[in-house]
């Protein structure tokens, strides 16, 4: 039997592997392979998420939103987003372009067992009445936020504790305030979304 | 001479096989692509089926408080099913599942009337209780009607909840690819505009845009770019008479 020269056997080889290339390329879409070459491994799960940036904490890979509401006049629309990967929450307020407020907050909260969790150190609105009620976690608040922002808070916990599921909420308000954490004008407009209907 | 001969087949060869692994690819990507740009086109894919007659509207079916009952509509091949009205005073709600577009996430829009005045949609809630619905093409959905106009009073008459249309979530920072998209959707409307990232969000900056359009027109027209919108209607008529 004739031995095949080198040449042939370079052929040969460069043929089998764009074949091998080509099929693999075939079933495995460029979206899907940018995505994992773009994607992070997530740096945090549930409880350890608390407090931290999703972007940060690499946890932006698979998220759903899991509740959307809308406060009157649509001024603020807050949705409950969730990090499938991380297994944990956030909030993200979206304000009406057209409202004129000059100040938004988007906040997020985790409760088990009559027992809510946070771990923000932001200073809330003031006067809140509801925030006493409820310990809210992730607050971030920004002066002057412009027509074009979109604000997303820290992460809370997603999961269960002691076999019961944690109640998660998002909050996002908007409102007019001529000095910095304290709401100085009585139009105050925010919705909140959460992953319980009887929250 | 044999020699020349040998090489030409080699080569033919190769090529052959080059031109059926590239069909190979490009057959495999095609139904992706496909089904990317029917909706990142930002058109209608439902329009001709919001201007058929009654489809959309499945037969009346009486409710009550906490009372189940089914209602379908399908619209292009995607059904939505209301599966229970409550009535409650306090927080009117009404479920629904619904088959989405594609496995995304897709934020379901609703609007409803009662007896003809508009009702107010406070919003949505996901019903997972596996927490697997974002694997999943068939989603329910608790949605959460205003008190105002039906908690009230004694509830009768008419409820038209209507699934509007499908909209896919912006991230929260924008990818470079989304950038480009909407970009591209926005190239003959005068509107560029850059993204700022700022902790715990993005700042929206428009370089160019028409001198008609305030910031707020802008911004609101670069947001409708970032999204792929699937539209219904899907309309539910649901008879609220006590019988």
């Amino acid at each position: 039997m004739k031995t095949l020269s080198y040449k042939s056997k370079t052929i040969i080889f460069t043929i089998i592997t764009s074949l091998i290339v080509s099929s693999v390329m075939a079933f495995e879409p460029t979206n899907v392979l940018a995505s994992k070459l773009a994607s992070h491994t997530p740096l945090c799960s549930t409880t350890s998420c608390r407090g931290h940036d999703v972007y940060v904490k690499h946890c932006e890979g698979s998220i759903s939103t899991i509740a959307q509401a809308s406060s009157p006049n649509s001024y603020v629309t807050t949705y409950l987003r969730k990090s499938n990967t991380c297994n944990s929450f956030w909030s993200r307020a979206v304000k009406l372009s057209s409202y004129s407020g000059n100040w938004m907050l988007s906040e997020a909260l985790e409760c088990a067992n009559n027992n809510c969790i946070y771990t923000s150190t932001t200073p809330p609105p003031n006067p809140s009445a509801y925030y006493y009620y409820y310990p809210w976690s992730g607050n971030q608040q920004t002066p002057a936020p412009g027509q074009s922002s979109l604000w997303y808070s820290d992460m809370v916990a997603g999961g269960t504790v002691g076999g019961v599921v944690r109640k998660v909420c998002a909050r996002g308000w908007v409102y007019t305030s001529n000095v910095a954490n304290y709401v100085t004008n009585s139009l105050v407009y925010k919705s909140w979304a959460c992953n319980d209907p009887g929250t | 001479m044999k020699t020349s001969r040998s090489r030409l087949i080699s080569w033919m060869i190769i090529i052959t096989l080059m031109v059926v692994s590239i069909s190979l690819s490009v057959s495999a990507w095609l139904p992706i692509s496909r089904g990317v740009s029917a909706s990142s086109a930002g058109e209608s894919v439902g329009l001709d089926s919001r201007l058929a007659d009654s489809s959309n509207v499945v037969k009346e079916a009486p409710a009550s408080s906490g009372e189940n009952f089914v209602m379908k509509s399908s619209v292009n091949g995607l059904t939505a099913e209301v599966a229970q009205v409550d009535l409650n005073p306090d927080a009117p709600t009404v479920s629904i599942c619904a088959d989405v577009p594609t496995i995304a996430d897709w934020l379901p829009q609703f609007s409803a009337t009662y007896n003809g005045q508009p009702v107010g949609v406070m919003g949505w809630m996901l019903l997972d209780p596996s927490n697997t619905a974002y694997q999943e093409k068939n989603r329910c959905y608790l949605v959460m009607l205003s008190s105002e106009q039906l908690g009230s009073k004694k509830i009768s008459g008419t409820l038209i909840l209507s699934l509007d249309y499908f909209e896919t979530s912006i991230p929260e920072r924008l990818p470079v690819d989304l950038i480009a998209k909407a970009k591209e959707r926005l190239k003959d409307s005068g509107i560029d505009f850059e993204v700022q990232n700022v902790p715990h969000g993005q700042n929206f900056i428009f370089p160019k845009k028409p001198d008609s359009y305030s910031d707020e027109d802008a911004f609101q027209r670069v947001t409708d770019a970032l999204k792929d919108k699937v539209y219904g209607p899907w309309v539910f008529t649901i008879d609220l008479n006590q019988k």
